[in-house]
């Protein structure tokens, strides 16, 4: 009657067994398969799903918030990546930034805004007033903004801008960023 | 005698102690089952580093005769800490022991990150140019106090701006990366400020979140 190891289930052979070739392959398929689960764990390890995206400049009337749309991919490592965003592939903790400027001189601009939404619903917002109706040129406002979610698997993250103020739309540039920290 | 081999306590069994072969492979075995068991373990760890998130399950609301608020929490959304704990009536997060109490809890030595985000709306009127404000205190009770603060923070990110009454809510955000390497536990505190004279700001059910995750052990940097 063979014995076995507590966690992967080695097969081993107990006093008095006859020792054949046979139970020397089977002890060596069982390292084999204990191997490759622990060679799972460190794949994922190294291998976290993260992504950027990019908006080379949409055009956004003053308003309401409006949802961005990306038009090119930094990089996607186990993310769904798309024009609207991401797709959370698995439960999890994940942070999530977003950076948006632009070099669009409207007539007058008051307020800034870039939100950050999960499953439709705004999870993170950062609302800057401008001190100046008349920002300078160029690049006349950047707006960061970052947070942490739990989400759950096939969770859209999606992202918003918007302004208030006077005259042409402005043009925003964005790059937003996902990275998993923590299965749930 | 056995030769030992790598550094995993391995080793292999003479050439002819043929008796102690079925001995030597559950032993084997054994070793190498607690070896990958034990990397397993790490890996997981780090797939899974303690995090608590916290967000408000009701509306708060800021009146204007008491314009900072640092209770709006009430809600664990998730703690896959065995060390970090909210005290809602406090509006204090611990990480490891409560203030005061004996070091029952010790939290893992490294490096967080602490975050929040927060979004505020006026009631009715808004008086123009009026601050709102997010702020957090990561704040070690064990450190000497540096003056002329009574208590020492390790951190205090703040996001504040200013309302040019342009309709709708406002937006706050404020992250930071900190190192703990003491005993005692730690509080992180959050304020959330309006100073609307016109009107009470309401910070609406949900729109709140405070974070602290924990990034792993880190050597100490000493710069001279």
């Amino acid at each position: 009657m063979p014995g076995f190891t507590p966690n992967y289930g080695i097969e081993y052979p107990c006093a008095g067994e006859v020792i054949s070739p046979a139970v020397f392959q089977t002890f060596a398929d069982d390292v084999e398969a204990a191997l490759a689960s622990v060679d799972a764990v460190s794949a994922s390890v190294l291998a976290r799903p993260r992504a950027a995206i990019r908006d080379s400049g949409t055009s956004i009337a003053f308003g309401a918030m409006t949802a961005l749309t990306f038009d090119s991919t930094d990089f996607d490592n186990g993310m769904t990546a798309a024009a609207a965003g991401f797709t959370i592939p698995s439960n999890g903790l994940y942070m999530i930034d977003l950076e948006l400027g632009s070099n669009t001189i409207p007539t007058t601009v008051t307020s800034w805004a870039g939100a950050i939404l999960l499953a439709g619903t705004v999870m993170y917002k950062r609302k800057i007033s401008e001190t100046s109706s008349t920002p300078p040129a160029p690049n006349n406002d950047e707006l960061n903004l970052s947070g942490l979610v739990s989400a759950t698997a096939g969770n859209a993250v999606t992202f918003q801008f918007g302004w208030t103020g006077t005259g042409i739309n402005l043009v925003v540039t964005a790059r937003a960023s996902i990275s998993k920290l923590c299965d749930l | 005698m056995p030769q030992t081999i790598g550094n995993h306590g391995l080793y292999c069994p003479e050439f002819d102690d043929y008796a102690a072969v079925a001995l030597y492979m559950q032993d084997l075995g054994t070793r190498i089952d607690e070896a990958l068991f034990a990397q397993q373990a790490l890996l997981e760890g780090f797939l899974a580093p303690p995090a608590i998130v916290l967000t408000n399950s009701a509306a708060v609301t800021i009146l204007t005769t008491d314009p900072a608020d640092s209770t709006i929490f009430d809600t664990v959304v998730v703690n896959t800490s065995t060390f970090m704990t909210y005290d809602a009536a406090l509006g204090e997060l611990f990480i490891g022991s409560e203030n005061g109490a004996a070091t029952t809890v010790p939290y893992l030595r490294g490096a967080y990150t602490v975050g929040a985000g927060c979004r505020m709306s006026a009631v009715g009127a808004v008086t123009v140019g009026s601050a709102r404000e997010l702020s957090l205190q990561v704040v070690d009770d064990t450190q000497p106090p540096v003056f002329p603060a009574s208590e020492f923070i390790i951190s205090t990110p703040v996001d504040s701006v200013n309302d040019q009454n342009t309709g709708g809510d406002y937006g706050l955000v404020v992250k930071s990366n900190i190192l703990l390497t003491r005993t005692s536990g730690v509080r992180v505190r959050h304020t959330m400020t309006s100073l609307n004279a016109a009107s009470n700001t309401t910070i609406p059910a949900g729109s709140a979140f405070m974070y602290v995750i924990y990034n792993g052990p880190t050597d100490i940097v000493e710069v001279a």
